[in-house]
């Protein structure tokens, strides 16, 4: 028995009849009244999207002679609940450590990535050097950075150097971005050396107050510290004086990714940073898109109260001749370890391929290892043999997401996408996991002009109900977007497609 | 102006929340009831929904995506009170053996509810989930894209869930008559 779609209407508007709204709005606006909002721990005031003025770049001071230098130095803003932190570097009288208040266990964003304590988890300063100058030896590397405090909105030199002579390091950069974690906002604050130099003291202005890590990673080093900046002053220094560019150069993936050396004869995959132990249960490679789960054990594993996981994507900042001279971090990935003493297991999904550098926080210590993630293999399928024997297409990769806004593989998504307006055969394969946690795969087809092939594969479904579950295929000339703020095209088949179940 | 009214909402002025959600009170009600059925659950639901929007109003990042978001909502406490029905259903047995909603769809005239009232018992048939489809595609006039964006599910998910929602009415319908 048909129902045709004016029998649907009739019936849906005689059900609506029967709604009075007669006290429903002042209703709601009273349990409003009565009711706090939930807010968000890291929405914060000093957020605000405003531009960085350009700065001329101030002359760098060479303070560490190291042959070959190298350094990557990434800036991920942290947090900072009210913009009025101050600096905290070890037990200079000039600053004084800020009280954040702490959240309530309500008191967490929903969609937001997570933060566990209200507090800057400040890396501890093992000495001042000169007597003025903080001194943090972590990861290999003696970090200096001065003068104090650091203020927003004006450069500071940050030096780091080897603290063994058998090291040798390539290049030399510094590199801040401000990433703050509620937000992917544009990236400031660059400044590196062009073509190296003799030192490694860098320019770095971070733009707001906060907290913030910088990781700086090389062949042979991968060290992080967590520093909290004070609001701008009332008086900014000269433009000279300050070192911030409004431009970020385009970048361009590593030649090869200074990945950390894994722990030979160990069962599972180990990597070692200093007395922390990374381990990687699983045996198979670490694909984009897909998630994995690391535990790490050590320094980082006593009871802290703020456990933060910070992946960053890391390459090299163009233009070609800087390549050897600096990195950039790109769209961090956040996430928390399970809570608890002891090792901490914490599960991330790196949406892209590539060099990636992954931070363990904490007020102890942090650790950074770097991993290489390949690109998600081309896709195959034991479906039925119109999906089983379908003519290969250059693959534009793979992805498997959990929720609406991702996490995509976004480099795929924009590889298909493209493929799809030049009418160029390519193939895309994505797979959602229902509220369920069931996966629904489509595969993405451009046949030609005009010619869209669509698998669906539903037979994991338990909701689709099972009269309709299994495969199909959906012929189409165009395909539907959707306007969403996702960062990658969202697609899908629009009124051109004509189902065919596959059996 | 919208968006100034979100952002004072968000910042916790009631007044703003009020001129908000004014003019979309009816909109979700209707929407509510043509979802459950019964006006007092539809109305329970909406209740809920609106404080839903005005506690989590801070966490909305994207102001030009409020009415999606607060739609997704609204969907989501009537999926719940229809899941809420079902679970007392097994313990609440009317001695007529009819359920509440057929009672309010006695209103109307009488030929009109001959021929409306198998596809009324139809309908209360469905599960939520097949109810909340066919009502944002042929109640609210949604397309498929604007369905997937709304319940947070990719196209071909909608498009098929769309399609099989409409089987299940055509085959209860079936069963009815």
């Amino acid at each position: 028995m048909t129902v045709d779609d004016g029998d649907i209407r009739s019936l849906l508007l005689s059900r609506a009849d029967r709604a009075d709204a007669h006290g429903l709005r002042m209703a709601a606006v009273e349990a409003a009244r009565a009711t706090p909002q939930l807010r968000p721990l890291v929405r914060l005031s000093s957020l605000t999207r405003r531009t960085w003025p350009v700065r001329a770049a101030a002359a760098i001071a060479a303070l560490v002679v190291v042959t070959g230098a190298i350094a990557l130095v990434i800036g991920l803003r942290l947090s900072d609940r009210d913009g009025t932190g101050v600096a905290v570097v070890g037990a200079s009288p000039t600053v004084t450590p800020r009280s954040v208040p702490t959240p309530s266990p309500t008191d967490r964003p929903v969609t937001a990535p997570p933060y566990v304590s209200g507090s800057c988890p400040v890396t501890p300063i093992t000495d001042l050097a000169g007597g003025l100058v903080p001194e943090v030896v972590t990861g290999g590397i003696r970090w200096r950075w001065g003068p104090l405090p650091w203020e927003a909105g004006v450069g500071q030199k940050v030096a780091f150097a080897e603290t063994s002579p058998d090291q040798v390091l390539d290049a030399s950069a510094i590199i801040a971005e401000r990433l703050p974690i509620e937000t992917s906002e544009t990236p400031v604050s660059i400044r590196y050396p062009r073509g190296g130099g003799p030192g490694f003291v860098f320019g770095v202005g971070l733009p707001e107050p906060g907290c913030w890590l910088l990781t700086a990673i090389g062949p042979t080093i991968r060290s992080s510290v967590v520093v909290q900046v004070a609001p701008a002053p009332a008086n900014p220094p000269s433009a000279e004086s300050q070192n911030v560019p409004t431009e970020r150069a385009s970048l361009v993936p590593l030649a090869r990714c200074p990945t950390s050396p894994l722990v030979s004869g160990a069962a599972v995959r180990t990597w070692l940073d200093g007395d922390n132990r990374w381990q990687d249960p699983d045996p198979s490679d670490w694909v984009a898109g897909v998630k994995r789960k690391l535990v790490v054990s050590g320094v980082v594993s006593s009871l802290a109260p703020y456990e933060l996981v910070v992946a960053a994507r890391v390459g090299i900042v163009g233009p070609p001749e800087s390549q050897r001279s600096a990195f950039v971090a790109d769209r961090p990935v956040f996430t928390a370890p399970t809570p608890g003493s002891g090792s901490k297991a914490m599960e991330l999904i790196l949406p892209t391929a590539g060099c990636w550098a992954i931070t363990y926080v904490d007020p102890t210590a942090t650790s950074t290892i770097v991993v290489e993630v390949a690109a998600t293999p081309s896709v195959s399928f034991l479906g039925p043999p119109a999906v089983a024997d379908r003519t290969l297409l250059p693959s534009c990769g793979a992805e498997r997401f959990t929720t609406p806004e991702g996490p995509w593989n976004e480099a795929a998504r924009v590889c298909f996408w493209d493929a799809y307006r030049a009418q160029r055969p390519a193939e895309f394969v994505s797979t959602w996991l229902t509220t369920e946690g069931d996966p629904i795969t489509s595969i993405y087809r451009v046949l030609g002009a005009g010619r869209v092939e669509i698998f669906i594969d539903s037979t994991q479904d338990r909701f689709t109900p099972a009269t309709d579950r299994g495969w199909q295929r959906l012929d189409c000339s165009t395909l539907a977007t959707v306007q969403s703020p996702a960062p990658a095209p969202d697609f899908g088949p629009d009124h051109t497609c004509v189902a065919t179940p596959l059996h | 102006m919208e968006t100034g009214l979100i952002e004072r909402a968000r910042n916790g002025d009631v007044e703003a929340f009020d001129a908000l959600i004014g003019h979309r009170v009816e909109a979700m009600l209707r929407t509510a009831v043509a979802i459950i059925g019964d006006p007092e659950e539809a109305r329970e639901a909406t209740q809920e929904s609106l404080l839903t929007i005005w506690k989590e109003l801070p966490t909305l990042r994207i102001d030009d995506r409020f009415d999606a978001w607060a739609g997704r909502i609204l969907v989501n406490h009537c999926r719940l009170a229809l899941k809420r029905r079902g679970r007392r259903a097994g313990r609440e047995v009317r001695l007529d053996g009819s359920s509440q909603s057929d009672s309010a769809a006695t209103a109307g005239s009488d030929e009109l509810f001959d021929r409306r009232e198998p596809l009324e018992r139809a309908f209360e048939q469905l599960d939520p989930d097949d109810r909340v489809l066919l009502v944002l595609h042929h109640l609210e006039g949604l397309q498929v894209a604007q369905i997937a964006a709304r319940l947070e599910i990719p196209i071909g998910t909608a498009k098929s869930r769309l399609f099989s929602a409409r089987r299940a009415l055509e085959r209860a319908l079936e069963a009815e008559s």
